[in-house]
């Protein structure tokens, strides 16, 4: 059996102006080990072995130019999954929501293929519909085992909260984002989906937009790792740009997720 | 529409109203040479253009919303290109590759053209040791080159790029792609990979634009594809967001490239069309075309008409669109279709100018694929030399493209002229046949087009006019069961302009002012901003306040001054005489300008022309030119070409030059927006010229400024900006309205004094003569006269009118009976002009013994006698007054002037002899020069020779055709040495290939041109001659005459 729902209680919560924080304590270890192979396996997809590649290799024949070399680096780099495990329970977590419906254009992160690192954008990129107001949502995600509180994926440069002010100022990047966004709405619902929230995207000169941090952790609830991130968010991003920054406070260590996904036990 | 779009509501109409007038304003400024043209901060731009953007990415993949594609991506565009640029060369070379995407999807070619042509491409690091840099510099140059496409340099430049990226890959690419490997980072193999895509892309895409086939396909669309896809995909599994946005932009783009390729447009439709597009852009040709403009496009492929049957088809696109490219592939079908019988294709167009111009443009394009096109003169008579160009059977020489104006054509189909080529008219092309509209020459075109209609069995028809409301009318009436109406739904130019009012403003100084502009908001989506613009510069030229104030032409002088730097502006003025004024007001000693040989040369064929002291010698030395009916036809035609080639900057013309110039330049000036008798222009004219302003290959924005000295001034012109094109209509209404109000309609030979109505009634006259029976005419009236476009429309508007008409009709069908009618369709004249005139001839004892060269010489006599009796003639008598001037009946002035002409003397002398006023000192020689050319290139040469054709056929009668062949040569040059102004035969013929009249006496000697020797042949010695030639034969000038001809016949 798998679980379609991560249980989870809220330990803290809090808002301020325009900024909402929560964190999330998870206790029931065998819950989170079949949410992950569940909604969270999927998301991942692993049916692609290493050498997805190879069609596409073959393709750069007809162009003329050799391929050995690009061949060989495509096959020296690494499995991806590791970072993808913690973006598909990222994706999985802020879907389980009753009061609004989040969507994301794709089926597994891997279709997603949003650029990470040095490249722009952000980690996780959807819509957000709430009492027929749909808005882009535009999400961070770190993961942490830092016993510092917060931890140091929160802050500086490169931190949780500089790349979400990062997401909600860059105008060049968010229009490269909505330009590739939106040839990922293939269906009609997510093409509807996509207008509606673009609309409020243009008319309101690119504020008014749901900015979304995830902050993953393997250990004990504490309202610093994330209020005065937020409160300092909310300080520089004023309304209607929403602010929402979740901790996770997961059962499982961090760098047992990926075996977990495959059926190993907790 | 992106108008009501998603993107545009969210927008809101307030914030992309002002985005596009701040674009608008941008730009306007910016070629003022005005600054601080940015009011609203570039991020704001930035935002709405990408906005803008965001919804060409909506629409990108769409099929069936290709028109909102195209207009939000030409919006897009419009307010990116005022965005500045970005500094670094790579981010710059991406900069534009997006800007020019946006620019071929929006169907802004010209555009973006430009924009790439104005300024070198970005120095790409193309050869930077850093392998990923250097690729994308190279895949940005190449496609920047495919979209600049300067001639073969670029398509050459992609394959050259693209190869050696092949060649370098080994040495470079290994050590760039360790560093990743230590990265263990898989993005710069799937960047890498997803570029050679799009170099190979780029390749085919080269191959296919420059020959029409890439690597055996004659369709490469799903071999870009494939490229495209992969480069899409690979992006996508590199993660390299940016990438594949720009893959999929260039996918699109791409498709939009090979749409416009004349390849695609014209792919299959026959062999000929092919042969035809392989010399446009063999490496050969100076300029290639390798695409269409978007209203060729459409017109040709979009709407069909290469593979249309339609006999009858109106094209109806602004000015610049390019249609005579349209008709010449319309031309090759027809010629294809009608190969076997060796039809042939008539051009019309409406001005001698033209006719040259067309003649030149058709010959070098034609020249490739072995289409003779040849040109008759708008002298009325065909003379020998032509019989001889329309009668020749060689298969090499014979014509195929005949280049003439109306009113020529008319007679010569009423003459059975199409029975003596022996060969079909297939296609008769009319240029501005907007021109439908205009009076008697209106008039004389419709009913031509009727007579073809009803007579050449094989005539098809090719109407090209700019935008009027009733083209589907139009094409309808010349064949019901078988027409279309092409013209495009947006008002599409080669670039953008403005239409402003320029005003003076007293500046503080004393004598001081500056000049402002006001945009106007048009029918015609030109560019507008709310405010007043102001030029900094204050008294342009030197004027004072006092000069601009209350003087329409320096006003206009002082705001072309403003203008010219941008490039050629024409000043319109209403008058000959007031051109010279204008133009003296640029000598200043900044507008000096080095002397070029093509302009010694230029000023020495004048001082021959027009004389030493004609002023326009002097003008060209400050880049000035001046263009009007004063001038002779071979200076206009010297002036037309060096302001096309830039060496006149500011060229003062009569508004008369809107009816007959067909070359860009970056300005118009208005001095004046009325005609020489102080009518308004009409809205049609206006356009026409204002369609001039802005060239392809130059200059961003064309502007065209109307002059006015006061508020009131301003007013009028604000009125006269606004008035919309209204619908063509016939004159035949008009004229059927005066005449049932005169109580004249049943009695229509009464009005055969008025040039319409003569026309009319040789048209029923011709009709009556072709149908050959009474009963059967009477039986056909009202066919005969629905044959018109006037009479079908009066019909369904007055039909108590048209009744009328039919009746008039039978009663002059009456009168006409058993008539000798043949003397109607040789001599142009109405019936009962004909029969005045025979009873003159007989009574003045003119026979047919007075056709010898004598006639100029000591039997002048007659020639005055002649002209006696032609000064009587309604058809011609008005022309020839005004001649002379005089108010009283000279003939013996008319004889003289002809004699003096047909005898070659200079032009100066017979302007101070016949031509300066009393009161006049010889300080006034430009005026009675101006006089002497209206007169004779306007009037004298062409009725003269017109009306002693007539006569010719009223005193030989049937002796003609019984004349021997060569005979009857000599006999029809006779009213082409008063055409020409030439004594001899040989003469004849050079002045028939272009050669000044200065020149062709001697050089016909010189040369040894013999009677009889086509005319293709002469051609060919002519070109073939030195300058040494020349000289030997006409003294000093001859260089100059030389070169002259080069550029008046396009052989340069």
């Amino acid at each position: 059996m798998v679980a379609t729902v991560l249980l989870s209680e809220i330990r803290y919560e809090g808002a301020h102006r325009n900024a909402v924080w929560r964190g999330r304590v998870v206790d029931d270890a065998e819950n989170f080990a079949k949410f992950m192979q569940g909604p969270v396996r999927d998301r991942v997809d692993d049916s692609e072995s290493n050498d997805e590649f190879a069609a596409e290799v073959r393709g750069l024949g007809t162009t003329g130019m050799a391929t050995e070399f690009v061949e060989r680096l495509l096959r020296a780099a690494p499995n991806r999954e590791g970072y993808e495990v913690g973006e598909a329970l990222a994706e999985c977590v802020v879907s389980q929501d009753d009061k609004r419906e989040i969507s994301w254009p794709w089926n597994t992160v891997r279709d997603r293929r949003t650029p990470r690192a040095s490249l722009p954008g952000a980690d996780l990129v959807g819509f957000c519909r709430q009492d027929k107001v749909v808005l882009l949502l535009f999400g961070e995600i770190k993961s942490s085992s830092d016993s510092d509180i917060p931890p140091n994926v929160m802050y500086g440069s490169g931190g949780m909260t500089w790349q979400l002010e990062e997401n909600a100022t860059r105008l060049d990047v968010q229009h490269t984002l909505l330009k590739w966004l939106r040839s990922r709405c293939t269906s009609k619902q997510h093409v509807k989906l996509y207008r509606a929230a673009v609309q409020r995207y243009v008319a309101s000169q690119g504020k008014e937009i749901l900015l979304v941090g995830i902050l993953l952790r393997d250990t004990r609830p504490a309202e610093k790792d994330v209020k005065n991130r937020a409160k300092a968010l909310a300080k520089k991003l004023a309304s209607p740009t929403q602010i929402e920054i979740v901790a996770w406070y997961l059962p499982v260590p961090i760098g047992k997720w990926a075996s977990l996904l495959h059926g190993s036990a907790p | 529409m992106t108008a009501g779009s998603w993107i545009t509501n969210a927008l809101g109409s307030e914030r992309l109203e002002t985005a596009s007038t701040d674009a608008s304003r941008r730009r306007l400024y910016s070629a003022l040479g005005i600054p601080d043209g940015a009011k609203i901060p570039d991020d704001d731009l930035r935002f709405v253009s990408n906005a803008l953007e965001l919804l060409v990415f909506d629409l990108l993949e769409d099929q069936t919303k290709v028109d909102e594609l195209r207009e939000a991506a030409s919006q897009a565009f419009q307010i990116s290109r005022t965005i500045p640029w970005p500094q670094d060369p790579l981010e710059t070379g991406a900069w534009l590759v997006r800007l020019a995407c946006l620019a071929i999807i929006g169907d802004r070619t010209s555009d973006i053209k430009r924009v790439l042509s104005e300024r070198d491409l970005p120095a790409l690091p193309t050869q930077e040791k850093d392998w990923g840099r250097r690729v994308w510099a190279s895949i940005l140059d190449v496609w920047l080159r495919l979209f600049r496409k300067n001639g073969w340099e670029d398509l050459d430049a992609v394959h050259a790029r693209v190869t050696s990226l092949r060649k370098d890959q080994r040495s470079y690419e290994p050590s760039f792609l360790r560093r990743a490997e230590g990265l263990r980072d898989p993005a710069p193999a799937w960047q890498l990979i997803s570029q050679y895509h799009l170099a190979k892309a780029a390749e085919v895409l080269a191959l296919y634009l420059s020959q029409g086939s890439a690597e055996g396909h004659y369709d490469v669309r799903q071999q870009l594809e494939a490229q495209f896809d992969r480069a899409i995909a690979s992006a996508a599994s590199g993660r390299l967001m940016e990438m594949e946005i720009i893959a999929r932009l260039l996918a699109r783009t791409s498709d939009a490239l090979i749409e416009n390729s004349i390849w695609t447009v014209t792919r299959a439709v026959n062999s000929r069309v092919t042969r035809f597009v392989e010399s446009l852009t063999s490496r050969q040709r100076a300029h290639p075309i390798f695409e269409m403009l978007p209203p060729q496009r459409r017109t040709l492929r979009e709407e069909g008409l290469l593979g249309s049957g339609h006999r009858s088809v109106v094209v109806s696109l602004p000015t610049s669109s390019g249609k005579t490219f349209i008709a010449e592939f319309r031309i090759l079908q027809a010629l294809n279709q009608f190969d076997q019988e060796k039809g042939w294709v008539a051009y019309l167009v409406p001005t001698r100018a033209l006719v040259n111009q067309l003649t030149v443009r058709l010959r070098q394009d034609f020249r490739q694929i072995g289409i003779i096109v040849e040109k008759v003169s708008p002298a009325l008579e065909v003379d020998g030399l032509e019989a001889g160009v329309l009668l020749d059977k060689d298969m090499h020489r014979q014509f195929r493209v005949l280049v003439t104006t109306p009113e020529k054509l008319d007679l010569m189909l009423r003459s059975g002229w199409e029975e003596k080529i022996g060969r079909p008219l297939t296609l008769v092309v009319v240029d501005e046949a907007h021109g439908l509209a205009s009076g008697q020459r209106g008039l004389k075109l419709e009913l031509l087009l009727a007579t073809i209609n009803r007579e050449c069995r094989y005539a098809q028809f090719l109407l090209l006019t700019p935008f009027i409301h009733n083209a589907a009318e139009i094409a309808r009436w010349l064949a019901p069961d078988s027409n279309k109406n092409i013209e495009l739904s947006l008002d599409w130019s080669p670039n953008d302009r403005a239409v402003v009012i320029a005003q003076p403003h007293k500046a503080k100084k004393r004598g001081a002012f500056f000049v402002s502009l006001k945009t106007q908001c048009t029918s015609k989506s030109t560019l507008s901003v709310p405010e007043v613009l102001k030029f900094e510069q204050q008294r342009p030229l030197g004027l004072s306040w006092s000069n601009v104030s209350g003087g329409q032409g320096r006003l206009a002088a002082a705001t072309a001054e403003l203008l010219k730097r941008r490039g050629t502006v024409i000043v319109l003025a209403d008058k000959p005489q007031n051109t010279w004024g204008i133009a003296s007001i640029f000598k200043t000693e900044n507008n000096r300008r080095p002397s070029s040989p093509d302009i010694e040369l230029i000023q020495r064929f004048m001082t021959e022309e027009m004389g030493p002291q004609f002023p326009l010698n002097e003008l060209l030395e400050y880049g000035v030119g001046v263009h009007h009916s004063g001038l002779s036809d071979d200076t206009r035609a010297l002036v037309e070409w060096l302001t096309e080639q830039g060496l006149v900057r500011v060229l003062i013309a009569t508004t008369t030059i809107a009816q007959g110039v067909n070359f860009p330049v970056a300005g118009v000036v208005l001095a004046s927006h009325q005609y020489p008798y102080g009518q308004d222009m009409p809205p049609e004219d206006f356009w026409n010229i204002a369609g001039r302003a802005g060239r392809v290959d130059q200059g961003d924005l064309g502007v065209v400024a109307l002059a006015a000295t006061s508020s009131e001034k301003a007013k009028q012109l604000k009125a006269f900006v606004a008035r919309n094109i209204g619908a063509l209509n016939s004159t035949l209404i008009e004229m059927v309205k005066t005449a049932a109000v005169q109580g004249r309609l049943l009695h229509l030979e009464t009005l055969s004094w008025q040039a319409e109505w003569s026309s009319f009634l040789q048209y029923l006259a011709h009709t009556y003569r072709q149908i050959g029976d009474h009963e059967r005419f009477a039986a056909e009236v009202e066919q005969v006269l629905r044959g018109t476009l006037g009479f079908q429309e009066l019909r369904k508007s007055h039909k108590g009118w048209a009744d009328g008409l039919v009746r008039g009709v039978y009663n002059y069908a009456e009168r006409i009976k058993g008539k000798p009618l043949k003397l109607v369709d040789r001599t142009g004249f109405s019936w009962e002009t004909v029969n005045a005139t025979l009873g003159r001839l007989a009574q003045e004892r003119i026979s047919s013994k007075v056709w010898t060269d004598e006639l100029f010489g000591h039997k002048r006599g007659d020639l005055q006698r002649m002209m006696g009796i032609l000064l009587s003639v309604p058809e011609l008598r008005q022309r020839l007054k005004e001649v002379t001037g005089g108010p009283q009946p000279d003939g013996n002035t008319l004889a003289r002037m002809i004699c003096d002409w047909v005898a070659g003397r200079p032009l100066t002398e017979m302007a101070a002899e016949y031509f300066r006023r009393k009161d006049e000192g010889k300080e006034d020689s430009v005026a009675a020069m101006t006089r002497c050319c209206k007169g004779l290139f306007g009037r004298l040469t062409q009725t003269a020779s017109w009306g002693l054709a007539a006569l010719q056929s009223l005193t030989l009668g049937e002796e003609f055709d019984a004349l021997p062949e060569s005979e009857q040569r000599t006999l029809r040059n006779i009213p082409a040495k008063v055409y020409y102004g030439v004594t001899s035969d040989e003469a004849v013929a050079l002045r028939l290939l272009g050669v000044p009249r200065g020149a062709a006496e001697q050089l016909a000697k010189r040369l040894r041109v013999h009677s009889g020797e086509p005319l293709s042949e002469l051609r060919t010695r002519v070109r073939e001659s030195d300058a040494d030639t020349w000289t030997a034969a006409v003294g000093d000038a001859g260089a100059a005459y030389k070169r002259v001809w080069t550029i008046i016949e396009g052989e340069s």
